[in-house]
């Protein structure tokens, strides 16, 4: 995929390809990483034909959520419609048509994610969506590593634990925040569920810290890039 | 448009709900959450530690609760809890110096950090945030100035008795006024004196048309002026009152009135609105009146007993009992003196329970018996060494009437009151007796014929749960009903035992069987199974010992005179010369024993029976290794007394 041809294309994706390429040194406290948590809004489930329409940002670093440092994009999307997504998001064509341009966007969200872990609540979904765009403009596929939240829940809250019956799912962000008591805010747009997937995650690692009497450090690395291949498989 | 600005929104909303953040103007405060930076604490992670510098950012809990704990060498004590909307770090960051505590989420906290140049800023521009955090900082250099204090509380400058009531003390509460008996100077005296003899007040004020006090005549005064110098009586009262009036303002301290009364050898002392005569008087305070109001002062809660009708407020008056009795120890006073206050309060709870229990019962349509009986407390409760509301041992007698059916349904009667009373007491904290030992059992619930033939009964030697109920019963005191049966009952105690010498063989035994718990090398003889493990019982090795031997005393040569295991010592000191010395010792030993159970089950919550040797003092050790010694001597002295060794050789 990343052929030698694309090397020329421009810095920004050189650098991008270049900072996620390595192999991360493990046994390095996890929380000495760069976070970033991201969510999209999109016009639908379908990562093919669906289109993003905003993108929220948060950076974790140290530990904590710096507020000065969030970002959020509307993006314009000459195509937008009214759909069955827009009840859910409230994001009307209107205000998708005064956003900015799909690849500007990406131009100031590369940067940003250059050499950061990316969190998200179902991050997989964002992540394959983020790679079409990518795809499309830059001929590069999105290669973080990612970390999900939901996923997380599953495996350090009691409540959501693989239990064994047919379809059971990840759980969803209301009902993580319902557990953990978080106050819901400003569900359902990109910044307020980047937040709470920012405060969830933060949680969790606590959870983690407690239950190993020691900080988190990297393990191996995960082959999250054929789980995000597989994702927009489907 | 959604605003570009959601979560830094909610932040600042989250901020403005609370001062200082209140009143600052709205745009700082978005500003200040603009830069705000959320940090996620689960439970038990440190916010910082003791002695870190502070950082650029003061912490605003936004969900969450977070507790400060003062670390010193040997022991951690929470000191505050800050709960959302406070403000962490300010005084550490205003000052520039290290924190003073550990923080530590107390459970899942979210905080935010904003910019201390910020806030700063913030403050110096605005007056009264700035007061507002110069009063919040006021705690902070409080536990800076009382930390070094508490260090040395521990190392044995404790509080004085005085401080201990002070800690409570309250100021003076007016009663109604219309309780306030007053009349006009042209009042005859023998109308004031009927007025007071109705009322049954020791003093009547007198006061002008708008109530305020001109002087004031007391049962002394009448006495003196008319009996003794023939005064006649139907001249106006102003002719013998005491003028002018010395007045205290209301909500001024009880102890400062008290004083004032002493100072000026007067007996009442009159309450106005601001404290000088030029005001309406709204009550006359007696020294007694002062003593029920003062704070945690024992006479209090006889006065809040007897006012008391419902199971909570019994509750909430016996944890006021604790905190007293806390206090009172922390302050150094005797366990056994303590016991005895304790006893009286708790009998009056239990006379008050009855006389509820008994009005209920009447509301309910229950005919009362009317034929004697007495309600009477046994074991540690019947020696007055109850502090704790761990145990309740009581008992009930009532007379019987020579047909055993009949004695029957008068038990059935005698149980349900003794229920609710029970049922009373276990709301008010106390527990159920695990032995059963409850007058609402039908076992402790006898007529004063069967308590005779169960006294008289010499079988129970032999059988180990029929002494120790024999033990327990020897301990009875009368509580309520009936004194003469409950004498009688005792008196039977006396003679059954006195004149047994079998039953004194098998009690000396008994006490010589636990040896000091002390092992070869002086060290304590610590629990080795089961959940107290290296643990020392300080009930069945310290107390138990000294506690029978006192009672085999009394009753070996009958001194009837005390209950409590103190003072039964302290007879036989005061009556057999020769045993003078071991009796002062053993007295003083138990005191210590007593007072170290009492303080670790009011720290622990239980009953105290289990202490930590590592946990005591070196000199509280040092102690309790002279108690075992007097132990020693005490057992010795059981032996000689009762030749158990003659026949063992």
């Amino acid at each position: 995929m990343i052929s030698f041809f694309h090397k020329s294309e421009s810095p920004l994706i050189q650098n991008y390809l270049a900072a996620n390429k390595s192999r991360r040194p493990w046994k390095i406290p996890l929380m000495a990483n760069r976070f970033v948590v991201i969510d999209t809004e999109t016009s639908g489930f379908n990562v093919g034909t669906d289109r993003i329409l905003s993108i929220a940002l948060f950076e974790i670093i140290d530990g904590q959520i710096n507020v000065a440092l969030s970002r959020r994009w509307t993006v314009f999307q000459p195509e937008s419609a009214l759909t069955a997504a827009t009840a859910v998001h409230g994001i009307l064509p209107s205000e998708t048509r005064e956003g900015m341009d799909e690849k500007k966007v990406l131009e100031e969200l590369i940067p940003l994610l250059t050499g950061a872990i990316v969190v998200g609540h179902h991050i997989r979904f964002d992540a394959a969506m983020i790679n079409e765009a990518m795809v499309r403009h830059f001929k590069a596929n999105f290669s973080n590593r990612i970390v999900d939240t939901a996923r997380m829940a599953m495996r350090e809250m009691v409540a959501f634990r693989q239990a064994g019956y047919e379809n059971q799912r990840p759980p969803s962000l209301d009902e993580v925040c319902s557990q953990l008591s978080l106050p819901i805010i400003a569900r359902h747009t990109a910044e307020g569920d980047a937040f709470l997937a920012a405060q969830i995650f933060l949680f969790l690692c606590g959870r983690i810290r407690r239950r190993l009497l020691r900080r988190p450090v990297h393990r191996r690395p995960p082959k999250l890039r054929d789980l995000a291949a597989k994702c927009f498989r489907e | 448009m959604i605003s570009q600005n959601l979560i830094p929104d909610r932040i600042a909303n989250a901020l403005r709900q609370f001062p200082p953040f209140s009143m600052f103007a709205e745009g700082a405060v978005q500003e200040l959450a603009r830069t705000a930076k959320v940090q996620v604490l689960t439970k038990d992670d440190p916010v910082w530690k003791q002695g870190d510098p502070p950082g650029e950012e003061v912490l605003f809990l936004a969900r969450g609760r977070v507790e400060y704990f003062y670390q010193t060498a040997d022991r951690n004590e929470l000191i505050d809890v800050r709960d959302v909307g406070d403000i962490l770090g300010l005084s550490a960051l205003h000052e520039g110096e290290p924190y003073r505590v550990t923080a530590l989420a107390a459970e899942d906290s979210i905080l935010y950090a904003l910019s201390w140049p910020m806030v700063r800023e913030l403050l110096n521009t605005n007056d009264r945030a700035r007061y507002y955090v110069r009063r919040h900082l006021f705690w902070g250099t409080r536990v800076g100035r009382s930390i070094p204090d508490s260090g040395l509380e521990s190392t044995g400058g404790t509080s004085n008795v005085l401080e201990a009531h002070l800690k409570g003390a309250h100021t003076i509460t007016p009663r109604p006024p219309e309780r306030l008996l007053c009349c006009p100077s042209e009042t005859p005296i023998r109308e004031a004196a009927k007025m007071m003899a109705v009322r049954r007040v020791p003093s009547i004020l007198i006061t002008d048309s708008t109530r305020r006090p001109v002087g004031i005549v007391t049962g002394s005064d009448v006495i003196e002026e008319v009996v003794v110098k023939g005064t006649d009586s139907s001249l106006p009262v102003s002719n013998i009152m005491s003028a002018p009036v010395i007045t205290v303002a209301q909500n001024s301290s009880i102890t400062a009135a008290t004083l004032i009364m002493l100072r000026k050898r007067i007996g009442q002392v009159c309450v106005t609105e601001d404290g000088t005569a030029n005001t309406a008087a709204l009550d006359v305070c007696t020294q007694k009146d002062l003593l029920t109001q003062s704070g945690r002062h024992p006479a209090g809660f006889i006065h809040e007993i007897r006012r008391a009708r419902s199971p909570a407020r019994f509750r909430e008056i016996c944890d006021d009992i604790e905190k007293m009795a806390l206090t009172y120890l922390e302050a150094g006073i005797s366990g056994l003196l303590l016991g005895e206050i304790c006893a009286e309060l708790y009998d009056e709870l239990v006379n008050q329970m009855i006389n509820i229990s008994l009005a209920e019962m009447t509301d309910e349509g229950i005919n009362l018996l009317h034929i004697p009986w007495t309600w009477i407390a046994v074991g540690s409760d019947g020696r007055r060494e109850q502090v704790l509301r761990t145990d309740m041992d009581n008992a009930l007698i009532f007379a019987s009437s020579g047909n055993p059916k009949r004695d029957e349904k008068n038990r059935g009667f005698f149980l349900k009151l003794a229920n609710r009373v029970v049922n009373m007491l276990v709301h008010a904290g106390f527990a159920r007796c695990q032995g059963g030992v409850m007058a609402s059992n039908p076992n402790w619930c006898k007529t004063d014929a069967e308590w005779t033939a169960e006294l008289r009964n010499t079988d129970m030697i032999t059988d180990g749960t029929r002494l120790l109920r024999a033990l327990i019963l020897y301990d009875l005191r009368y509580v309520a009903g009936d004194q003469a049966l409950c004498e009688s009952v005792r008196q039977t105690v006396f003679q059954a035992v006195g004149g047994n010498a079998f039953i004194q063989r098998r009690m000396a035994e008994m006490i010589v069987e636990t040896p000091p718990p002390l092992n070869f090398f002086g060290k304590f003889v610590v629990e080795k199974k089961g959940g107290n493990e290296g643990e020392f019982d300080i009930k069945a090795r310290g107390l138990t010992p000294l506690r029978d031997a006192a009672r085999l005393f009394a009753l070996h040569f009958d001194l009837r005179q005390h209950y409590s295991t103190g003072g039964r010592w302290l007879e036989l000191a005061s009556t057999h010369a020769e045993m003078k010395e071991l009796a002062s010792l053993a007295r003083e030993g138990y005191d210590l024993l007593l007072r170290i159970r009492t303080l670790t089950g009011l720290q622990r919550g239980d009953a105290g029976r289990f202490i930590n040797p590592a946990n005591l003092t070196q000199l509280q050790r040092g102690q309790l290794v002279n108690v075992f010694d007097v132990q020693r001597m005490v057992q010795s002295a059981v032996r000689f007394r009762f030749q158990l060794d003659a026949r063992n050789t």
